[in-house]
């Protein structure tokens, strides 16, 4: 009986939240679009001006002209929006092409560099992670103390450039030009791991730690129960759930894409996509990117909390 | 069969453990603040003739290639980077943490506006706010402290709220409630030190989040204006000459390295003396 | 219960991802190479098959078959091949798809490629094409096919849209004269620009992914904003092609184009920085490097409006442009003027480096060294506000003129914007405005003085004003003798630079790297939409 109130109380809450998504969206696309427009430069002049020859005036305002820019900001907010409703993110500035298939190719690709670099990642810290809290303080715990340290203050277009040298030249394990294959997946993935993998350790441990030492860890203990039921039963068990917040928090980064990974390795990613956009005033394309992101995140973030509830008897849904 | 350690050697092991960290932690800082003092060079000054040279005697860490004292440089760039880190992770720690607490303690409407909110900034791509902002107030370091601030914040909301929502329901708060305490009080007393140890852990790990999110933001062409000293941007900027000069790479880096390491320590250590304290 | 819930929630989170990554990879454009049938067919676009089958890297592509492949890197991508649009068509001459009537040679004179010839009495101009020229599907190129050409580019492409003014005739399937109604001297080049390349317009169905020119080589592969591999055009009407095809892989960083040259992927690349070519030049056995004067110019605008005569005087004595470039290591030549001092029209002087001149300057203007080393006047410091965009190594330019400016006893301060033209060049608010931009983009000096020089030009925001510098504009639009035009050149540049308007710091240098045995990747011209030619050669 209490599941089933439990499962109403849930559908309710779900359902709260994919609504309040829709207000969120608004202001997310708004502010975005006020943010761009406020930055100095449009598209017409950043495609003028691209390999460096000057173009008169005139002939940049007739093409924003062309292009609608010399409308006001609420009319073209207001139109793309209507557009946006009825499915239509409209086309790139830059080479018309519809954004929607722009933004879907990206996402792709990133999304392969983002699931490997996650799975890569939680392969390696979860086991670490636990063994290093089970064994505070031993050499193995030190060890990787500095070992997460050290992977998560490396800038990563530093771990980029070394990787490649290690891996291309000196091994000669990887070509440089690796693009698009299977091949060329190693090496942006394992940088974009190893600063990844360093924090979840730390977060893990801490987290497992702080469950190590609940009470009723100890009662349990005191009843006999053997130590590694312990663990996995009960400890982790808890600890899951915030392990899977903080790993959702990165899922989050992840999805964005990674324009530095991207760009040195020739990744054909969202992330470098939409820093092309940015730098392009794209405007349609940085919005469509907003609005699929935004609309990622807060599902992501809805997911991530209700696995959180799920695991943890001890939560509330709502308050 | 664990073996017994008496608490108080524990203790004492801990304390000192804090006092040794934290006297390096301390000396960081004071090199940061006499950097000028300790510089052998002027860290601005260029010179066509002493191009990426390698290490020497009267350049300990070498020139970068404009000919400048890349020692100087670190030691200048201790202070920018050390200070406007610390500077943000303590004001997004704090904004983050007091959201947090109150939205997973009071629920309600709070708990939702509070949480849409976070979501709303987790949402927004940081790279737009990064080269928007950088366009109105132009560039500089400020403008890529805001953009890394606007998303920081959101960590330690989430992690304060799950943990607050965690424990609200224990007896010891309801216990509280009947004897009385207040609101704030229960927060104060109670939740907060419940929360501290995952939220310390997450504010250490964003400094250096912070120092690489500065240095990332430098490869866009966003941070700080030359010929400010700051180590992202010292990465940054010898990167391109790694394979000539990786000296000019290297200590900006292994600088970076030791100071997040060092406050991370520091943070594990004090956490570590107040889990045995506790347990007294 | 709740285990079913979160292994629901967990699977489905799973899928969802698989899904995403599973679906989109853009299919790559291909098509059938027209080298196949020696009769005269449309090429025929063909989609390429699922999404799974992915570019070959092109090392295993030309072990293979042993064919002569080069390998290079393009620092662009458009996302279509579409000649006339946009500045597309400056790739389309590196891959080279298209050609233009005429081609700019090593030493800025204009060389024939379709045309043969082309003579201008008063304002009508003769062009005689090639007899053999011809589309890469076997058509003649036609007098009538010229002019439609022409007119569709003024039409898609407004920095050209002034050909639609002109009157065309096609004289007979060869010959074609332009009326300009006004005098238009710089129509031959023109008419070399790459935009003007010229597409078969009957048999073309697809602009921009398949569009049929005249050049050597024909598409064979290409992925909108990405890499593009092309092939022999078996029908050039140029003669025989040495290469068997050539790769362009897209890479916007220098370091994997200097790692993929390490590591042998690349054959060669131009637009080299400084610390590649550095590794480059200290093994020569392994590359050859060129490196010839170019015309993409580093300046700065002076502000007339805030700063007097002398101050610009001094400022213009200060700046060592020498020192500027050295530590730009052989990327940049230092500017005297923004032409080619080895051009008619680059021949201008600068006086030489004089800081002590600049003091007593600034001291005459009523300035005093203050207590802290820094000159003021009537108790306000001199501060100098220096303007940039972090491109084209102007950081370092700006990095190094403050110190230069510094160690005069000039304080400035650097203020750095993503977009110049939105934001300094556009308000006027600076006191010294870095700038880079082509100077000459087809062998005539009229378009930078256009366009930095005329009144109200865009790049003339820093108030200089000049009646005679005017009047030599208004005489350079029209006169088409090219001795004269360059001594009205001259002239308004001296002027500028006499009335310390500018500072022209330094030339781009066209820098190339090469394997060794490979030659011919335009090398020798000073422009950057040249790549590969039928003589381009690997061995």
């Amino acid at each position: 009986m209490s599941g089933f109130i439990g499962c109403c109380l849930m559908k309710k809450y779900v359902i709260k939240r994919l609504i309040s998504l829709i207000p969120l969206l608004l202001i997310l696309s708004f502010f975005s679009f006020l943010l761009l427009d406020m930055a100095p430069g449009d598209p017409a002049e950043k495609k003028l001006a691209a390999q460096g020859i000057a173009v008169t005036k005139e002939v940049i305002e007739a093409e924003r002209i062309r292009m609608g820019l010399d409308r006001p900001f609420l009319t073209r907010y207001f139109a793309w929006l209507f557009g946006a409703l009825r499915g239509d993110l409209g086309v790139s500035y830059k080479d018309g092409f519809p954004v929607m298939g722009k933004l879907m190719d990206g996402l792709g690709k990133t999304c392969q560099l983002a699931v490997s670099s996650l799975v890569l990642s939680l392969l390696i810290s979860i086991p670490v992670s636990v063994i290093c809290a089970v064994r505070q303080d031993s050499f193995f715990d030190n060890a990787f103390r500095i070992l997460s340290f050290a992977g998560n203050s490396v800038p990563n277009f530093l771990i980029s450039v070394l990787l490649m040298f290690m891996f291309c030249i000196r091994m000669k394990i990887f070509p440089v030009i690796a693009g698009d294959s299977f091949s060329g997946l190693f090496l942006p993935v394992i940088s974009l791991a190893i600063p990844m993998t360093g924090r979840f350790i730390r977060q893990f441990r801490a987290e497992i730690i702080s469950q190590l030492e609940q009470d009723f860890v100890t009662g349990i203990r005191a009843r006999g129960v053997r130590e590694t039921v312990v663990l996995f039963r009960n400890v982790l068990y808890n600890a899951l759930g915030h392990m899977i917040t903080i790993a959702g928090l990165s899922i989050g980064t992840l999805m964005g894409g990674s324009v530095v990974i991207e760009t040195i390795f020739r990744w054909s990613g969202i992330g470098k996509l939409v820093m092309d956009s940015i730098t392009a005033r794209d405007y349609p394309v940085v919005q469509g990117f907003v609005l699929i992101m935004g609309v990622m995140y807060l599902v992501i973030g809805l997911v991530t909390d209700l696995i959180f509830v799920t695991l943890d008897p001890r939560t509330e849904i709502t308050s | 069969m664990k073996k017994v350690i008496s608490n108080k050697i524990i203790i004492k092991k801990a304390r000192r453990r804090v006092y040794v960290i934290g006297a390096l932690c301390v000396l960081l800082v004071l090199i940061a603040i006499f950097a000028k003092q300790l510089s052998p060079h002027d860290p601005n000054v260029t010179s066509a003739l002493l191009i990426r040279r390698p290490p020497s005697k009267e350049y300990p860490f070498g020139t970068d290639s404009y000919g400048r004292c890349v020692l100087s440089r670190v030691l200048a760039g201790a202070g920018t980077t050390i200070f406007a880190t610390t500077v943000l992770v303590a004001v997004t720690f704090v904004i983050g943490t007091v959201l947090g607490i109150i939205s997973g303690y009071y629920g309600g409407l709070a708990d939702t506006l509070i949480m849409r909110v976070t979501e709303l900034f987790l949402a927004f791509p940081q790279m737009v706010v990064a080269i928007a902002v950088a366009g109105i107030l132009g560039g500089g370091l400020k403008a890529a402290l805001i953009a890394l601030g606007a998303t920081a914040w959101t960590g330690y909301a989430k992690i304060a709220r799950s943990h607050t929502l965690s424990v609200k329901n224990e007896n010891y708060i309801a216990a509280a409630k009947l004897a009385g305490l207040r609101g704030w009080q229960i927060i104060c007393f109670h939740i907060l030190p419940n929360t501290l140890f995952p939220l310390v852990t997450n504010a250490l790990t964003q400094i250096g989040t912070t120092m690489i999110g500065i240095s990332g933001l430098s490869f866009l062409g966003l941070g700080v204006i030359p010929p400010q000293a700051e180590w992202g941007s010292m990465i940054n900027e010898s990167r391109a000459y790694i394979q000539l000069a990786p000296w000019a790479v290297l200590y900006p880096a292994l600088a970076t390295v030791i100071t997040i390491m060092f406050f991370n320590y520091l943070g594990d250590a004090v956490m570590d003396l107040r889990k045995a304290e506790r347990r007294n | 219960m709740k285990r079913r819930l979160l292994a629901g929630l967990t699977a489905s989170m799973l899928v969802l991802s698989l899904a995403a990554c599973g679906g989109s990879s853009r299919p790559a454009q291909t098509t059938a190479a027209a080298a196949e049938t020696a009769a005269a067919t449309e090429a025929t676009a063909t989609e390429a098959a699922p999404a799974e089958t992915q570019p070959q890297p092109a090392a295993e592509v030309s072990e293979a078959t042993g064919e002569k492949i080069l390998k290079t890197a393009a620092s662009f991508a458009y996302p279509s091949l579409d000649v006339h649009t946009e500045y597309y068509g400056w790739y389309t001459s590196i891959y080279g798809l298209s050609e233009a009537l005429f081609k700019i040679g090593p030493d800025m004179g204009l060389v024939p490629c379709l045309a043969e010839s082309a003579e201008t009495d008063g304002t009508v101009m003769t062009i005689k094409l090639q007899d053999a020229a011809a589309f890469s599907n076997g058509n003649p190129l036609t007098a009538d096919m010229v002019i439609r050409n022409l007119q569709r580019l003024a039409e898609v492409n407004p920095r050209f849209a002034f050909l639609g003014d002109f009157d065309y005739e096609a004289v007979d399937d060869k010959t074609l004269t332009i009326d300009t109604k006004n005098p238009y001297p710089t129509l031959k080049n023109d008419l070399a620009s790459p935009e003007c390349g010229m597409i078969d317009l009957d048999a073309t169905t697809d602009f921009d992914l398949d569009p049929v020119c005249t050049g050597p080589f024909v598409i064979s592969e290409f992925i909108p904003s990405g890499d593009v591999t092309v092939t022999r055009n078996e029908n050039y009407w140029g003669g025989d092609v040495i290469l068997d095809g050539a790769v362009f892989y897209y890479m916007q960083e220098d370091q994997p184009k200097l790692l993929a040259m390490q590591s042998g992927e690349l054959d060669c690349y131009n637009s080299i920085d400084s610390a590649s070519l550095q590794i480059y030049l200290s093994d020569p056995a392994s590359y050859k490097v060129v490196q010839i004067a170019g015309t993409r110019l580093q300046f700065y605008i002076l502000n007339e409006n805030r700063l007097d005569d002398k101050v610009r005087e001094a400022i213009n004595l200060i700046v060592d442009k020498d020192t500027i470039a050295a530590y730009q290591e052989g990327t940049v030549s230092p500017a005297v003027g923004p032409f080619l001092p080895s051009a008619a029209y680059g021949q201008v002087k600068v006086p030489a480096v004089d800081t002590d001149k600049a003091k007593a300057l600034l001291e005459e203007d009523g300035y005093t060294l203050g207590s802290d080393g820094f000159y003021e006047k009537d108790g306000a410091k001199l501060h100098l506000n220096i303007c940039y965009y972090a491109a084209r190594n102007l950081d370092a330019i700006a990095i190094l003129m403050q110190e230069q400016l510094n160690n005069c006893g000039i304080e400035t301060e650097l203020t750095v914007e993503e977009d110049p033209d939105a934001t300094y060049i556009a308000t006027g608010d600076f006191d010294i405005a870095l700038y880079c931009m082509i100077s000459d983009k087809a062998g005539d000096p009229l378009y930078f003085i256009d366009s930095t020089l005329a009144e109200g030009a865009y790049y003339d925001c820093g108030g200089f004003d000049d009646d005679e510098c005017q009047a030599a504009i208004e005489q350079l639009r029209i006169e088409p003798d090219p001795a004269k035009r360059a001594e009205l050149a001259n002239k308004c540049i001296q002027i500028a630079i006499d009335d310390n308007a500018f500072g022209y710091v330094g030339l781009f240098n066209q820098t190339t790297v090469l394997k060794p045995g490979v030659s011919g990747f335009a090398e020798d011209i000073p422009f950057d939409f040249y790549g590969v030619d039928a003589k381009t050669n690997k061995q």
